[in-house]
């Protein structure tokens, strides 16, 4: 079959590899519909998370149809239309019987290499290094998911594939920052990134009662997007001081919750960003916590921090001062995404939540590196880059909904 | 220098008693089920007679602890530490969910540096790390 493959840092080719195959009982193989790029592939490609091995397939982001199924698989049946959760989930350990499914005890395959890093190992992931369990990605033809009773979702016919791609991660990471950054009735939130995972938090902040919702990016198509179809208020970071603005908006208080969802190659105006552009360089320290910072510093005295962005190691200049003399609430995680999804595909259902938008750009498995590329330096008003296997290069269909016009809620 | 990191070495492998390191995994069920599971008294048998195990409790409904040691060091086919956490993460993991997740097989025979590096600790990573 086809796949997008990683071959070095910064190289990717599509090549043939083998089909997946049924390896432990409780496995469905799933023929991949969509699979959509996300940021955190980026860290992978650039090598900042050095665990990827050549021929390494990406992609974890995905629905599709059931075409194989496991002798222990009791929920699914060859044939159904899953979207399924990027963190693999085992159901049964006490982090999963907790709701915290990003940190399943028993789906990381090589628990020590993060244990080693973190101090404890997270579960593991689709796509996302051997660090993370080795699993192959969705950028395929075909995937084999592990515990798939617990992992992939029946999509309901109301909700086309184009909307649903986006429960596999986005949305429910989205989701997430949001109800465990504790968003109240009444709050003033603030998002940091206007890509598709900061985009769902502001649209969740808002569902659970946010009064006022600012997104911050500085990419004109986003900021428009993320205006348009969330329904929140935008700051273009390049063109004013981030921290006066919120300031101003929120009577002199700062956001009651702050939501980062940029991650470790985060940009910035500022001259910070060239530190840390240079001792990133220079392996001096491994992320760019950019926005985690303007974020401490933006936040109400006793509010909250949301980390939603991926982080892979150590960063320097954090603000701790600020969080114990503020006293905040820093919290992060990687999506619990069981824990959301088939609530979220009924609000998409319902029209609550719009996706759809979000895939600026359809490629084929053939023009993977080209979808990286355009995702990755934000062209063409690039959002998100989504394979689509039946696809072949060149294509005539619309190439992305978002750009077309249609499919907007 | 020379002599204090072999001391520290040591001290990080050894109990307050000096006896060699409990490796201690929590499983999600109740002690009785997890003592009446033929699957951790085979397991422990495979790993030999120098191998001592103790179930307790875990606080707060969490399950039962399963610690396990190798109580002569140094015995003539004594499973190391590796072979420990690697069997009770296995143990763990069949009580829990019926079986043990296999990663998906390599793509591609093609070597690089790289790759070497990152196939040299995955084969290790199983049993590496804390427990």
């Amino acid at each position: 079959m086809k796949a997008v493959c990683w071959q070095g840092v910064n190289k990717l080719s599509t090549e043939t590899v083998p089909d997946p195959e049924i390896r432990n009982d409780q496995d469905v193989i799933v023929k991949v519909g969509l699979s959509t790029t996300c940021g955190s592939d980026l860290h992978l490609i650039g090598g900042y998370i050095p665990a990827m091995e050549a021929g390494d397939v990406l992609g974890h982001e995905f629905l599709g149809e059931v075409v194989e199924v496991g002798p222990g698989v009791g929920r699914h049946k060859v044939g159904d239309r899953v979207v399924v959760a990027s963190f693999i989930g085992c159901g049964r350990c006490w982090y999963c019987e907790n709701d915290l499914w990003s940190l399943c005890d028993n789906t990381n395959t090589n628990p020590g290499i993060t244990s080693v890093a973190y101090g404890y190992e997270p579960g593991g992931i689709f796509g996302y290094s051997h660090a993370m369990g080795g699993f192959r990605g969705s950028h395929a033809e075909y995937i084999r998911v592990p515990f798939a009773d617990y992992g992939a979702f029946p999509v309901p016919p109301e909700v086309d594939d184009h909307s649903a791609l986006f429960v596999s991660d986005s949305v429910p990471t989205g989701w997430m920052g949001a109800d465990l950054g504790g968003v109240r009735p009444g709050d003033v939130v603030a998002v940091w990134g206007c890509g598709a995972v900061g985009q769902m938090a502001a649209r969740a902040a808002i569902l659970l009662g946010a009064e006022r919702v600012f997104s911050i990016d500085r990419i004109p198509e986003r900021l428009a997007m993320t205006e348009r179809h969330i329904g929140s208020e935008v700051i273009d970071y390049s063109s004013t001081d981030v921290g006066a603005e919120l300031r101003e908006h929120t009577g002199g208080r700062g956001p009651d919750v702050c939501i980062e969802a940029v991650g470790m190659e985060a940009h910035s105006a500022g001259p910070h960003h060239v530190y840390d552009q240079v001792k990133q360089q220079l392996r001096l320290q491994s992320d760019r916590p950019t926005a985690v910072r303007e974020a401490i510093h933006a936040c109400r005295k006793g509010g909250t921090v949301f980390v939603l962005g991926v982080f892979g190691g150590l960063v320097d200049k954090f603000p701790l001062g600020a969080v114990i003399n503020k006293g905040l609430t820093v919290r992060g995680a990687q999506q619990h995404g069981q824990r959301y999804i088939p609530m979220l595909l009924d609000r998409i259902a319902g029209g609550e939540i719009s996706t759809r938008h979000l895939v600026t750009h359809e490629l084929s498995l053939d023009e993977g590196a080209k979808g990286y590329e355009l995702f990755k330096h934000k062209e063409d008003g690039c959002v998100r880059a989504v394979f689509d296997p039946s696809r072949v290069a060149g294509d005539p269909r619309a190439t992305g909904v978002g750009r077309s016009g249609t499919g907007y809620a | 220098m020379a002599k204090t990191v072999p001391k520290m070495l040591a001290a990080r492998r050894a109990t307050p008693h000096g006896d060699a390191t409990w490796l201690v995994v929590t499983v999600n069920a109740t002690p009785d089920v997890v003592t009446a599971d033929q699957r951790l008294s085979d397991a422990v048998a495979d790993l030999g007679t120098a191998v001592e195990t103790r179930l307790t409790p875990a606080p707060g409904g969490r399950g039962t602890e399963i610690a396990a040691r190798v109580q002569r060091t140094g015995t003539a086919g004594a499973p190391s530490a590796n072979d420990l956490r690697l069997v009770l993460r296995q143990v763990k993991s069949q009580i829990e969910t019926g079986e043990v997740v296999r990663p998906d097989p390599p793509t591609t025979g093609r070597r690089t540096p790289g790759g070497a590096l990152v196939r040299a600790a995955t084969r290790r990573a199983g049993g590496e790390g804390r427990l």
